[in-house]
């Protein structure tokens, strides 16, 4: 549906065709981008990661989330049920849930108190037969036509997703064949939520998904890898990219034979240091809990999911936009219901590797601000330069490459009617 | 405690240590901070949201004075972030129960952040809750337990609250 704000940015900021290998600075810093954003992606045909199953797993418990900037509640109905709806009151508009969790059978707007059953439903409003001479509600008022909006919900595996768009393909097409078996790595076991972190960035939110896209940055701007001989780039690695270019994969797989600190140290790059010894290491020990042991499995599902394992450490990440330079990181970490004592005690301590004051993730929202800083008031035209990785060469075995920001790109262009 | 202290000297000892913390943290000293702790103690840091709901995921948690020093030295090193000053404020700080061995107390706390374009803001504000113990070199954490309303971290947390 196109509406007038759609129109606004109805030029694509690319040149004609588009050069792979740029990102027009303006995708960051455009707030009539950033609005058609919402309309043709957000509220379009994607599918957005809302809860962990475990988040609501009582009948009435609910959750308030976003998907984009649209204010949603997902719970679970007396009869076992998932539902959303977008948190807006059919009334006058109001958010109806103001509570981050809780368990509750009606959700009553404060404004004038209509109030709503779990699917969303409108089941009351006062003074609707008016009030000894005062009249009520309007003659031709129908309590079902004032229902919240419903938002479809989809679950896979214990992942709860919700869709804007009616239209939207099965959650299983969206994620596609070439996904889903990451997703079913970790998700084979009934999973236990063990809370969240949130950070707020001030840039925009596809400057963090570029990074969580992007291999070449993690031994560089992640000098704690490097430090102490935990990251490099000579691991056996994944890039694996969906055929629409929306979702991707990167993997770590340590190799038995590592010299690369011998290779680091002949070409000079700063980032190693032989001497750098933990005094405690019992952070980074490893229990082996997958028919291959990843050291990093960063899953991105398009557009504003990332489903991560670090070492022990298990996270879904949500990335929830606010305004054109500002978005949410939520990362809602989880273990196995099956965890022993030590192996939980072990994914709690390896929470410092990840989340706002992580080891080797505190550099991400940092690297996206110093490039919000550094595009803003920038010329139009000027761009990125996203060359590294040859496509004329497999790609998907490299961990030096940005060819899944490349295709990233040509997907979001997609959606954006610039294709 | 051996024998029940006198609660003025007491309250007296918590403030002094209280303010060789927040000078460990705020004049960059952060060398010296883990020495305010046993070797085995504890630094946990937990949102307000995920304590009140039972939720264990910490945003740190060193525990042992060997992964205080690895932080510190990660942040000296290796970890990439912008140059910043806290300024600690502690408020409220109140004996909340005495065992044979250590007490337990808690207040409250706000940090403002000052960053190179030279603003200050309210970075964080939260409680503390802390077990101490009488040792040869004075009064020292067990655990500093940091529990933070400010759920939304500003950008990233580096240095410990």
């Amino acid at each position: 549906m196109e509406t007038a704000v759609d129109r606004a940015a109805d030029t694509s900021p690319w040149a004609a065709p588009p050069d792979e290998r740029t990102v027009p600075y303006a995708v960051f810093t455009d707030p009539a981008i950033f609005d058609r954003e919402q309309a043709r992606i957000f509220r379009g045909p994607t599918w957005h990661f809302l809860a962990l199953e475990d988040e609501i797993a009582r009948p009435g418990d609910f959750k308030s989330t976003f998907i984009g900037t649209t204010p949603v509640v997902v719970t679970r109905t007396r009869d076992d049920q998932l539902k959303a709806w977008i948190n807006r009151c059919a009334h006058r508009g109001a958010l109806v849930c103001r509570q981050a969790r809780g368990n509750a059978r009606v959700h009553t707007c404060v404004y004038h108190q209509w109030a709503y059953d779990q699917e969303g439903r409108l089941r009351g409003v006062p003074f609707r037969g008016g009030l000894n001479a005062q009249t009520g509600m309007a003659a031709d008022f129908a309590l079902d036509a004032y229902s919240l909006t419903p938002v479809r919900v989809s679950e896979y595996r214990g992942l709860v997703f919700g869709t804007l768009d009616p239209a939207s393909a099965s959650l299983e097409d969206y994620l596609g064949p070439l996904m889903l078996p990451w997703i079913d790595r970790l998700f084979d076991r009934p999973v236990e939520y063990l809370g969240c972190t949130r950070q707020y960035a001030k840039s925009n939110w596809k400057l963090y998904y570029e990074n969580v896209k992007d291999p070449y940055h993690a031994s560089l701007l992640h000098l704690f890898h490097t430090t102490f001989n935990i990251y490099r780039s000579n691991m056996q690695g994944r890039t694996i990219v969906d055929p629409r270019g929306l979702h991707s994969i990167i993997t770590t797989t340590p190799r038995e034979d590592d010299n690369t600190a011998a290779a680091y140290k002949a070409a000079g790059i700063q980032t190693y240091q032989e001497q750098a010894k933990l005094h405690d290491a019992s952070m980074l020990r490893v229990r082996p809990e997958f028919a291959e042991q990843t050291s990093n499995n960063i899953h991105t599902l398009f557009p504003a999911t990332v489903i991560q394992q670090i070492h022990n450490t298990l996270a879904v990440r949500q990335v929830l936009p606010k305004a054109v330079d500002e978005f949410e990181l939520v990362f809602h970490f989880f273990g196995y219901r099956d965890d022993d004592a030590d192996l939980r005690a072990l994914r709690l301590k390896q929470a410092n590797l990840a989340g706002p004051a992580g080891y080797i993730s505190m550099e991400d929202t940092e690297a996206t601000e110093l490039v919000q800083r550094g595009v803003t008031s920038s010329p139009p035209g000027d761009a990125s330069y996203l060359g590294m990785g040859d496509e004329t060469r497999d790609q998907q075995s490299s961990l030096i490459t940005e060819h899944m920001i490349r295709s990233f790109w040509r997907g979001y262009r997609g959606l954006m009617g610039w294709a | 405690m051996s024998a029940e202290p006198d609660d003025l000297l007491l309250y007296f000892r918590i403030d002094r240590l209280f303010a060789e913390y927040c000078a460990c943290l705020d004049e960059d000293r952060l060398e010296d901070w883990p020495g305010l702790f046993i070797e085995d103690g504890v630094y946990r840091m937990v949102s307000r949201e995920n304590h009140a709901h039972g939720f264990p995921i910490p945003l740190l948690l060193l525990d042992s004075r060997g992964m205080m020093l690895d932080r510190v030295h990660s942040l000296r090193h290796a970890n990439i972030y912008q140059a910043h000053r806290y300024r600690h404020a502690i408020s409220g700080v109140r004996i909340t129960a005495r065992h044979e061995d250590a007490i337990e107390a808690a207040s409250s706390y706000i940090v403002v952040q000052t960053l190179g374009e030279g603003f200050t803001e309210v970075y964080q504000a939260g409680s503390y809750y802390d077990t101490l113990v009488d040792t040869p070199a004075g009064l020292r954490f067990r655990q500093r337990l940091v529990v933070y309303d400010t759920a939304r971290v500003k950008t990233l947390l580096a240095t410990p609250i």
